[in-house]
């Protein structure tokens, strides 16, 4: 019925594959007053898993009778907005990034109408309810400022978990009222022992150089390691094509076609042709092209920051020493002036073409000024 | 203006030049006879309609015979439609009319447009009704006023005033005349127009239904105004350029002859340039250095043209501007030093700030460079962002204040990338077309998750979604099946079909039915998730095609199930359980 990726989550404290220390000290919060947190962690660390198990925890099997309700607010200038929750008898989940500019009124009211209402479940183990915070670092000042003062207001009824990918963009007063819980990426080794984990629980023969290339391509994101491990056993339940002396397993220098060679997503690979299109010639018209893949890129709805990272990426893999530091560099300062403009094709188009032109330069031996 | 005093009241009269001088004859207009001549061909159409027929509708017979004439195309079936006649049916017009009922000229301010409409009307026998923006243009004043001037001619002919002539509205400023909706002046002229042509509503004859018999003429300076859109397709279309300098100075010189007034050629060249070939305002600026002294020198004309003319300088000639020099002036004084206020201003007068950045943007690779292409290419994106930030402060904090300081960031693309060749600059349109796929993209993503499970919905948010679960997931969906008799399939692929079954039903997918351009049947995905996993319009590579028979396969083998699910039989298992039950669906 349900995907890899979703079918053998852990559902309980006890099942996690690893941070055990993290899991224990979960564990230990849950039997006491559970305090406002803050998961924050790289994207598919765990998180999210995490805090269904540790809502297990407190709650009991309660909490996997999920429901999906279509919420409406009404904006300050009576803009209806709709929004998707997921809640059950015990927690709220909500995603209000996906209000947009709204999100401010979102996290008002859904807390208000949370707060004011007392857990009605005579059985609860607790006296408290629970709202998730999805993508809280994408959360508008406004909106977060508007967390806070509820936060310590209402802690009778409410605990709040908020889940982020980084703490930079949670402001200061949030933190202080959260305990906050670092999520660490799990390692190769730890993704592997994952999957095949999974793979015995499905019957299938992983072999292990799949296993390790699956985790390395991955880096780091368990979720994605589970997705890339169904699809490849989708087209290949053999795993005949991934030979055990791929050059990322091997460690030796990577040619281009090597790093198509693995199962990533199909935008990964387009950027990395694109990244190859910077280094095959320095000119503007092929600048002008690569603005077409940047393009197409952004039409597929791909982050422009992940387009940076990615393309800088693959340059990190494909250029001589000498340069990494300043394709690092450059990356940052156009991710830089990204976040800061609104338009992100004339970033991208800045960073390639600082790249074409820092490239240029080093092939041609000149100095930079 | 310190004194008075006027000298000869004959000298110091109070008609302006322009008009003094406002050609009276076909023969005089100054400019491209082709474009003159086109707009004179046009009215000339309206001959056999204004009037051939003239005499004879005064005898009810002649209309009765047109009428019949009419009611039998309208059984024909020709003219059933609202629309127009078209092309290969220009003759067949029930009234003679030319294919085009407006005529709409267009061109930059002080050029005659027009000066011209009324030569033409009166050298086609014409009288003019004028419309400019100084009377009341609401959509109801109108349709009264000029329907009563179009339609007043049957009248006078009745009173027996033979010698007045037909009416032909000149609609001045038309662009100007603002207001969307369906009352809007625009919308009523082409109901005015269109109206009439429908034959079939004629017959209704209320008063409302009368075709239109008479020229209109819409004048305007701006085309592209999205008032005039829906005009455009109905009315023939004749642009005005500027005419060249040469003529332009030989015609301010006999008028300043005719003045007395002393000028030379290269005194009047520069005037000329400076207004940009508008006549108009040459003549406005002579007869006002007329008044002060009895020659033209440089500093006269250039202490009256400092206030220069406010037009609305396009987007598009902005753009054009800032990537082509002006042509060099002879005879020296040709350094180009003082562009950037020349820029900011053109900038400035156009106002559509993002758009230009759009053309720079799309335009700035295509620039010739002959040194330094990346130190230029470079310092080009910095001014981007420049202009990037401000926007972005402009729009989220609402900063107006630093709206001054925007056109600045164009100045610097003129000292990169312009030269005296000229580029073909293309529309910037790449970033909305852009925009709308990238729209389109992302309701699918929605129509996606909102029908995905529960458990995968707390998993990938935002994102991710994109980039990671939905081109997995393709493939996912896509194992290499064969397509054989769903009876005949071997144990292990069939737990594959069942497995892939179980996965398009969880996540609400499915594959519909269609037709592609060849007119064969396939199947599509539905949401069509696979749009991720497209890139130029070509699929993965390492996937393999999907085939028509194994998608429909699959379709059947999910109606199946879907049908066994609904009947509360849970998800079988079983592979002999499953093709018992297919073969009672079949």
């Amino acid at each position: 019925m349900s995907l890899l990726v979703d079918k053998w989550r852990p559902k309980t404290l006890d099942e996690l594959a690893y941070h055990e220390d993290l899991s224990e000290r979960l564990r230990a919060l849950a039997q006491t007053d559970f305090p406002h947190t803050l998961f924050y962690g790289p994207s598919g660390a765990g998180k999210k898993t995490r805090i269904m198990c540790t809502l297990k925890e407190l709650f009991g099997p309660g909490v996997d009778k999920l429901r999906i309700e279509q919420r409406t607010f009404l904006t300050p200038s009576k803009r209806k907005i709709e929004i998707n929750v997921v809640q059950s008898n015990y927690h709220i989940e909500l995603t209000p990034s996906d209000a947009g500019n709204w999100d401010r009124s979102v996290v008002q009211e859904v807390l208000k109408d949370i707060a004011q209402t007392q857990q009605v479940d005579l059985n609860a183990k607790k006296r408290f309810k629970v709202v998730i915070i999805n993508e809280a670092d994408l959360l508008s000042r406004d909106a977060q400022s508007a967390l806070r003062r509820t936060m310590e207001k209402f802690t009778a009824n409410l605990r709040v978990i908020l889940c982020a990918n980084s703490t930079s963009r949670i402001i200061g007063p949030i933190r202080s009222r959260c305990l906050l819980l670092r999520v660490g990426a799990p390692s190769e080794a730890e993704i592997c022992k994952v999957l095949a984990y999974a793979a015995k629980k499905e019957r299938l023969s992983l072999p292990e150089h799949v296993a390790t290339l699956l985790a390395r391509i991955s880096q780091g994101n368990l979720r994605r390691a589970l997705l890339s491990l169904e699809a490849l056993h989708t087209q290949d339940p053999t795993f005949k094509t991934v030979s055990a002396s791929h050059s990322l397993l091997t460690g030796t220098k990577q040619s281009a076609s090597d790093l198509d060679s693995v199962p990533r997503p199909d935008w990964e690979k387009y950027a990395g042709r694109a990244a190859e299109k910077i280094l095959g010639e320095q000119t503007p018209e092929r600048l002008l092209e690569v603005r077409g893949m940047l393009y197409e890129l952004l039409v597929h709805c791909i982050p422009a920051p992940l387009i940076i990272s990615t393309i800088s990426k693959r340059l990190m893999d494909r250029v001589d020493e000498e340069i990494k530091a300043d394709v690092v560099y450059w990356a940052a300062f156009y991710e830089h002036r990204l976040r800061l403009g609104s338009k992100p094709i004339f970033h991208l188009e800045a960073f390639c073409a600082r790249i074409m032109s820092v490239y240029k330069q080093h092939l041609l031996g000149i100095g930079f000024d | 203006m310190d004194e008075d005093t006027p000298q000869d009241p004959a000298d110091v009269d109070s008609t302006l030049w322009t008009d003094r001088y406002r050609p009276k004859r076909f023969t005089d207009l100054l400019g491209d006879e082709r474009v003159h001549r086109s707009a004179l061909l046009w009215l000339k159409e309206w001959d056999q309609c204004v009037f051939k027929g003239s005499n004879s509708k005064t005898s009810g017979a002649a209309a009765e015979l047109k009428r019949e004439r009419r009611k039998k195309r309208a059984r024909d079936g020709k003219f059933d439609g609202a629309a127009d006649a078209g092309d290969g049916e220009q003759a067949a017009d029930p009234f003679g009319r030319p294919h085009e009922k407006i005529l709409l000229l267009c061109g930059p301010p002080g050029l005659g447009k027009t000066t011209l409409a009324y030569v033409l009307a009166r050298q086609a026998g014409y009288q003019v009704l004028e419309v400019n923006a100084s009377d009341d243009r609401t959509g109801k004043v109108v349709e009264d006023r000029i329907r009563n001037a179009l339609e007043s001619r049957a009248l006078t002919m009745d009173g027996g005033m033979a010698g007045n002539k037909p009416t032909c509205v000149v609609v001045d400023e038309v662009d100007g005349a603002g207001g969307g909706g369906e009352s809007s002046f625009v919308r009523t002229l082409v109901k005015l127009v269109t109206e009439g042509s429908s034959t079939k509503k004629y017959k209704g004859k209320g008063k409302k239904d009368r075709p239109l018999l008479r020229p209109i003429i819409c004048i305007c300076n701006d085309l592209y105004a999205p008032v005039l859109r829906p005009l455009r397709p109905l009315a023939k279309i004749v642009r005005f350029s500027p005419p060249t300098n040469t003529m332009l100075v030989s015609r301010l010189k006999n008028i300043c002859t005719e003045e007395g007034l002393g000028a030379d050629a290269k005194n009047l060249t520069m005037l000329a340039e400076v207004a940009e070939g508008d006549l108009r305002s040459c003549l406005n600026t002579l007869q006002f250095i007329k008044r002060r002294s009895t020659i033209v020198d440089e500093a006269a004309i250039r202490s009256t043209v400092v206030g220069l003319k406010d037009t609305g300088t396009s987007s598009t000639q902005v753009i054009e501007r800032l990537f082509k020099k002006p042509p060099r002036k002879k005879g020296g004084g040709g350094t180009d030093d003082r562009y950037v206020n020349r820029i900011v201003r053109d900038v400035q007068t156009s106002g559509e700030y993002e758009k230009i950045s759009q053309g720079c943007f799309e335009n700035y690779l295509g620039a010739r460079q002959l040194t330094d292409t990346w130190p230029r290419i470079l310092e080009a994106t910095d001014w981007l962002f420049l202009y990037d930030r401000l926007d972005g402060r402009l729009r989220s904090d609402r900063d107006y204040e630093l709206l001054a300081y925007v056109p600045y960031a164009f100045v610097p693309w003129y000292k990169l990338f312009s030269s005296h060749t000229s580029a073909t600059m293309e529309f910037p349109k790449t970033d909305y077309e852009a925009y709308l796929k990238r729209v389109a993209h992302q309701e699918i993503v929605q129509t996606f998750t909102a029908s995905m499970p529960h458990a995968l919905k707390t998993l990938f948010t935002g994102p991710n979604i994109v980039a990671e679960l939905l081109p997995l997931l393709n493939r996912i969906i896509a194992p290499d099946l064969k397509p054989v008799n769903s009876q005949l399939i071997k144990a292990e692929e069939r737990a594959v079909m069942l497995k892939l079954i179980s996965t398009m039903l969880g996540m609400k997918l499915s594959f519909v039915q269609d037709k592609n351009e060849d007119g064969q049947l396939t199947y599509k995905l539905d949401p069509p998730i696979d749009v991720f996993i497209h890139f130029d319009g070509k699929r993965a590579s390492d996937m393999a095609p999907s085939r028509y028979a194994v998608r429909h396969l699959i379709t059947r083998e999910m109606e199946a199930e879907e049908i066994r699910r609904s009947q509360g039989e849970g998800v079988t298992n079983n592979a002999s359980d499953i093709i018992a039950a297919y073969n009672m669906c079949a």
